[in-house]
């Protein structure tokens, strides 16, 4: 598939941090996935900038795992164009160099032991960083000797975790990681994740149906529901937006009841679990329209 | 690669290893024993010139090995079901392929090495057993001519490579097609077993023209001693009409052996055979294996674009 240079068709953006950045790490155009008769993912146009933690939000079957499988090179688009740093996601080995991948549920080997699985990415990747890995997991006190299949669900995860980190990605995709865990190793997940973010350059893309969750810890957000884009921005960008849509909201409501028009800051700003969970409602509202429209193209 | 493959399949690789050595050990003692049995009978018999008809003496109380030699038959078919199968289906059903698929290393190397593993298992307990019952069969196929017919034939020479490889393709096809390790076994016994048997029963006899020519009756042994694969036998009357009652001349009831033989030759009777010569067994063997090869290789480059191509 021929691609567009990025440069010319992207225009220069301004992201949170205050970096100035070219292009995104990772882009989607019109990006589409469709299983059989069934999108997936549909129209999923989206930019997510170098460096950032962003949380792929959305209810289950919105397509969060069909779009981090997309990046991952798991997969083929049926319909788009998507780029990370430059390049086409696939299966060649340059592209999986650069990414990190913790599918859903943290598969591993059972009968391998914690040891076998770096010994394993010491073995398939070229520059994977061992000793930090195992630096990482002894300091959790998971033995290296166990085989996986007797580690709790936490230790899982995290020997996950650090297994695709020792690959050194710049790109980090997780696919609901902390969604079957207590919230003692969630905490100690997201710890291991937000120390790995800050020693290096890295940028992290994970999904979860829970905005709670994610939202100490990104500071951009895409939310896909009904297999569509419904929000893409940092968080406060998306924060502002709502509270100033709300205000209209409220103000138009308060014009034709009472006198008395509200400013701004009387109201309260939403968390961002509330603006996400109205933005699901409005698309679950919507989606028979939406399924009839994708009939009629069919 | 090879560590990762070793590390996940040397249990498996245990299992195989030890259960080529001791069937070859049992094999291998009983095969001297029956060799063995089977030269002293022969020095005996030639001083008593009664050397016809050797085998209940040669291998009395041997059923038990010659029921392991037949089960070998069956030896393709575990390959098949314990290595082809799971291959790539047990990757996917535990999820581990989106863990290994995700290392740096595209999927067509990944693939390839696994492919090259299994063949290679395929290859060795398929070779060396097949290298162990024919050279167990000797004295069978010496005393009792029966190398060619079906059973025999597939037991021995190059074919059980054939169908060991044939049977770990179909089992990787499988899995890879239905990637559901139960389903992908079941599918692989019925595809294989299927495939065999339409080949051994309906297909073989046809890979060249059969002989059919018209013999004394009687002399039906000379022919089975040039290990002919016999594919029908009519007892016809001069004219070529065929019976299918033949009776005993009346005039030969009484007479034994030879004598019988010559009265009813001169009655006219004689024996349409149909058979394929001896002389082509190694060509029977080296079609049969063609067969299985081909199809062999068409199920792996199906898997592979299946893999490589298909969605995670």
């Amino acid at each position: 598939m021929e691609r567009k240079p990025t440069t010319e068709t992207r225009p220069e953006r301004q992201v949170e941090r205050g970096a100035t950045v070219n292009e995104p790490a990772v882009w989607t155009d019109r990006l589409g996935k469709r299983y059989g008769n069934t999108w997936a993912l549909r129209d999923c146009t989206i930019e997510v900038p170098s460096g950032s933690v962003c949380a792929l939000l959305g209810p289950n079957g919105a397509g969060k795992t069909t779009l981090l499988h997309l990046l991952a090179g798991l997969n083929t688009p049926s319909a788009g164009e998507m780029g990370v740093f430059g390049r086409v996601p696939g299966g060649d080995n340059s592209y999986l160099a650069d990414i990190g991948f913790l599918a859903q549920d943290a598969p591993l080997y059972r009968r391998f032991s914690v040891a076998d699985h770096f010994e394993m990415g010491m073995r398939l990747n070229p520059r994977y960083d061992r000793s930090r890995a195992v630096d990482r997991v002894a300091a959790l006190n998971i033995p290296l000797d166990l085989h996986v299949g007797h580690l709790s669900g936490g230790q899982r995860s995290q020997v996950a975790l650090s297994l695709a980190l020792a690959k050194r990605p710049r790109l980090l995709l997780l696919d609901e990681p902390v969604a079957a865990l207590d919230p003692l190793a969630r905490r100690d997940f997201i710890k291991l994740l937000l120390d790995a973010v800050r020693e290096e350059d890295l940028t992290v893309i994970m999904s979860s149906h829970l905005v709670s969750d994610l939202e100490r810890i990104s500071d951009y957000v895409v939310l896909l529901a009904s297999s569509q884009v419904q929000l893409c921005g940092t968080v406060a960008s998306i924060l502002d937006a709502d509270l100033e849509s709300e205000v209209r909201e409220i103000a138009d409501w308060d014009r034709t009841r009472s006198t008395r028009t509200k400013t701004t800051s009387e109201y309260p700003p939403s968390s961002l679990e509330e603006v996400v969970l109205r933005h699901m409602e409005a698309a679950v509202s919507t989606r028979p329209l939406v399924q009839q429209s994708h009939r009629g193209e069919r | 690669m090879i560590w990762l493959i070793w590390r996940q399949h040397r249990g498996q690789f245990g299992i195989a290893a030890i259960g080529l050595v001791a069937l070859s050990i049992v094999l291998v003692v009983s095969g001297l024993h029956i060799a063995s049995v089977y030269h002293a009978a022969l020095a005996s018999c030639a001083q008593t010139n009664s050397c016809n008809n050797l085998g209940p003496q040669v291998f009395a109380g041997d059923g038990f090995f010659f029921d392991l030699v037949n089960l070998t038959l069956a030896v393709p078919l575990l390959v098949g079901m314990f290595w082809g199968a799971p291959l790539v289906a047990r990757e996917v059903e535990q999820g581990t392929n989106r863990l290994v698929w995700t290392q740096t290393v595209t999927r067509t190397r990944w693939l390839f090495a696994k492919l090259g593993c299994v063949f290679g298992v395929a290859i060795i307990w398929g070779g060396l057993l097949s290298l162990i019952v024919t050279w167990w069969s000797g004295p069978e196929n010496a005393i009792d001519y029966t190398r060619f017919t079906p059973g025999q034939f597939d037991l021995q020479g190059i074919v059980p490579l054939a169908y060991s490889l044939f049977a770990v393709s179909v089992g990787i096809a499988a899995g890879s097609l239905i990637r559901r390790t139960i389903p992908a076994v079941a599918v692989t016994v019925g595809v294989f077993v299927g495939i065999r048997l339409l080949v051994t029963d309906f297909v073989r006899q046809h890979f060249i023209p059969p002989v059919t020519k018209a013999f004394p009756v009687g002399s039906h042994l000379d022919l089975v001693r040039q290990n002919v694969w016999t594919l029908s036998a009519h007892t016809i009357v001069r004219a070529g009409h065929v019976l299918s009652h033949p009776q005993l001349p009346h005039a030969c009831r009484g007479l034994q052996g030879t004598a019988r033989y010559a009265c009813i030759s001169g009655s006219g009777l004689r024996q349409l055979i149909t058979y394929q010569p001896g002389s082509r067994y190694w060509l029977f063997q080296g079609i049969e294996t063609s067969i299985f090869l081909l199809c062999s290789t068409i199920l792996v480059i199906i898997s592979v674009h299946w893999v490589v191509r298909h969605d995670a």
